[in-house]
Order: structure tokens, then C-alpha cells, then sequence
């Protein structure tokens, strides 16, 4: 027995079409909800992805290149009478800042060998005056 | 109907986003390197690995938040957005929108009106990124831009100042992604426009 629609074709359009309207908002929210899942995901990723981004060569390039650049602009913003200010003795910070990427205390010290006899082949042997001074 | 933001403020806003993160996550790590405060921040949050690491980065991603800066607000004063947008702002009506949005009954039935609080707080990152860059031009070359470093009270005083409008962006920033979470459409409009 075949199983007939109750209501007729005009009526079926209708209730398709108020069907339709009723779910239209929920679809166009799920597209705004999948809008942003995949937009923070993407972030997500991209933050990710960001570990040691540094180490990357193309981004080392690319950070060497702006580099050179840079030095342009600080060549060129170069104003050679322009003087950094000067200050009182009185306001030098004690002990001293040490500037480096290891602590005073592991700045390497030089000792000076100047023994014509234990120099190799080739260095200059003609006194301590001859040899580079380094370090504090 | 038109977006409810421009392409050109979309893009520049996705640029903006971009140099502040590099510039921000960058700067903590020069920051640890001279700390100014008695706390460094966190390594695993900062960008660089290393202080000559971190100043490339500063250095490089600086042109792209400054060019980009002076882009928007050269197309902002051009089109009169800026002033159609952000003013009028009245102390007022920041106090009664502010106290509105505390109460939980700030509207925000049409998204192409900013709400005083809203002017108040667009318009006040806008003046702290330009003092960022400036107090940054002072850091950057303080014997060429003399007359700056003198305005902003001497080279240490421009790395305090440098950090104190750090910290306003950053906090600008949390309460700024705390507002888009609790109007998710938002962001939409910021990326599609509409």
C-alpha cells in the first residue's frame, strides 16, 4: 500500500519553505561557529609551528637582510656633531655593569707568554710589546 | 550593504595584531637581558632565544608596526573615519557607558557604533602605540634624536617609559581579547567584514 503525503503539492511548499527559514539561522550560525573554530585553529597552529622560529634560515635571512637594511638607516640618520650627553662622575653605577653575554666573573683572562723560545713558528718574538693585550 | 569595517582596516588590523606580538614577545627578552624591575619574564614567552636574537627581531618587525601605524592613520584621517568612529567621546558618557556595561545592559545591537567605552579605549591604544614608537626612537638612537630624549627625561627615563606603555598595551590587549570571546562576532567582522 503506498503511503500518500496528506498534505497537497501548493501546501508541501510551504511547509518547505517555513522549514527552510526556521533552519536557515542555525545553519548560518554553525558556519559563524566553524568560521571561528578553523580561524583559532589556524592561529593555534601558527603559534605552534612558532617554536624556534629564529633558528629557520629562511627567517635568519630574512631577519639579516632587515639587519643590513637597519644599518643603512642608522648610516644615513648618522649625524656625526652629535654628541651623547655627558653626566657627573657621581652618578656612575657601582660596581660597574658588566655588558656581556657571561658574568664578570667568567670573562676570561689573558696571560701573556712572551718566552722567544716557546713562541711557534711564525709569531712574533720580539719582546711583550709585540703581542695584543686582552682583557681587563 | 557596505562591510562593517573596511578591507583596508581589516588588513591593517591583521598587520597590527602581527608587529605588536613580535614586537611585545621580542621586547621581554631585551627587557631580560637589562632588567629594569626586579622580575624578568618568562623565557618560553619571549622571541629571540638570545638578546642579539631578539633585537633583530625587534628591530625588523618595528618598520612593519610603524609603516602599517602610519598607514592606518593616514587612511583614518582621510576617509574621516576616525573622526566618524571615535568622537564625540565625553567623560560623561564614558562614565555612563562604562556603568552600563558593569550592569551588564550595554547594548550592542548595531556593531557600526563604537560605545564611548570603546572610543575612549581605540583611541587611547592608537596615542600609547605612537608614544611606544617614539620612546622606541629614543631607545633605538637616543644621541641622534637628542631633542626626544630630552622631552622624554633622559634615556632612562624613555626605557621606563617604553615599559609603562608596554604594560598599558598589554593590558590593553587581555581586556581587548576578553571582549571578542564575549562577542564572538566580532572577530568575525574584523576578518570577513560583515
Amino acid at each position: 500500500m503506498e503511503k500518500r503525503s496528506r498534505l497537497s503539492t501548493s501546501d508541501a511548499q510551504l511547509a518547505l519553505r517555513d522549514a527552510r527559514r526556521l533552519l536557515a539561522p542555525r545553519i548560518a550560525q554553525h558556519d559563524r561557529r566553524a568560521f571561528l573554530t578553523r580561524t583559532l585553529s589556524l592561529g593555534g597552529l601558527a603559534l605552534l609551528s612558532g617554536c624556534e622560529i629564529t633558528s629557520q634560515a629562511g627567517v635568519e635571512q630574512a631577519l639579516s637582510a632587515v639587519s643590513r637594511f637597519n644599518d643603512q638607516v642608522q648610516g644615513w640618520l648618522f649625524d656625526p656633531n652629535a654628541l651623547a650627553p655627558t653626566y657627573p662622575a657621581s652618578m656612575i653605577t657601582r660596581p660597574f655593569p658588566f655588558n656581556a653575554y657571561y658574568g664578570v666573573d667568567d670573562a676570561p683572562r689573558w696571560t701573556k707568554r712572551t718566552t722567544g723560545s716557546r713562541s711557534p713558528a711564525g709569531w712574533p718574538t720580539a719582546g711583550r710589546g709585540a703581542w695584543p693585550t686582552c682583557g681587563p | 550593504m557596505s562591510p562593517i569595517h573596511p578591507a583596508w582596516v581589516r588588513a591593517s588590523h591583521g598587520l597590527n595584531a602581527v608587529a605588536v606580538l613580535v614586537m611585545v614577545a621580542s621586547g621581554w627578552r631585551i627587557y631580560n637581558a637589562s632588567p629594569l624591575f626586579g622580575f624578568a619574564f618568562p623565557e618560553a614567552i619571549t622571541l629571540g632565544g638570545w638578546l642579539a636574537g631578539a633585537l633583530q627581531w625587534h628591530f625588523a618587525a618595528m618598520w612593519l608596526l610603524a609603516a602599517n601605524g602610519l598607514a592606518y592613520l593616514a587612511l583614518n584621517l582621510a576617509t574621516g573615519r576616525l573622526f566618524r568612529r571615535f568622537l564625540p567621546l565625553s567623560p560623561r558618557g564614558v562614565l555612563r557607558d562604562m556603568a552600563a556595561a558593569l550592569r551588564g545592559r550595554l547594548a550592542h545591537d548595531d556593531p557600526r557604533r563604537y560605545n564611548q567605552v570603546q572610543r575612549l579605549a581605540y583611541l587611547f591604544v592608537m596615542l600609547d602605540v605612537a608614544l611606544l614608537v617614539v620612546s622606541g626612537l629614543v631607545l633605538w638612537k637616543s644621541v641622534q634624536f637628542d631633542m626626544l630624549r630630552e622631552l622624554m627625561g633622559g634615556y632612562e627615563a624613555a626605557r621606563r617609559v617604553h615599559f609603562a606603555a608596554m604594560a598599558a598595551l598589554v593590558g590593553f590587549v587581555a581586556v581587548h581579547l576578553v571582549m571578542v570571546a564575549l562577542v564572538p562576532r566580532t572577530l568575525r567582522t574584523m576578518i570577513r567584514g560583515s
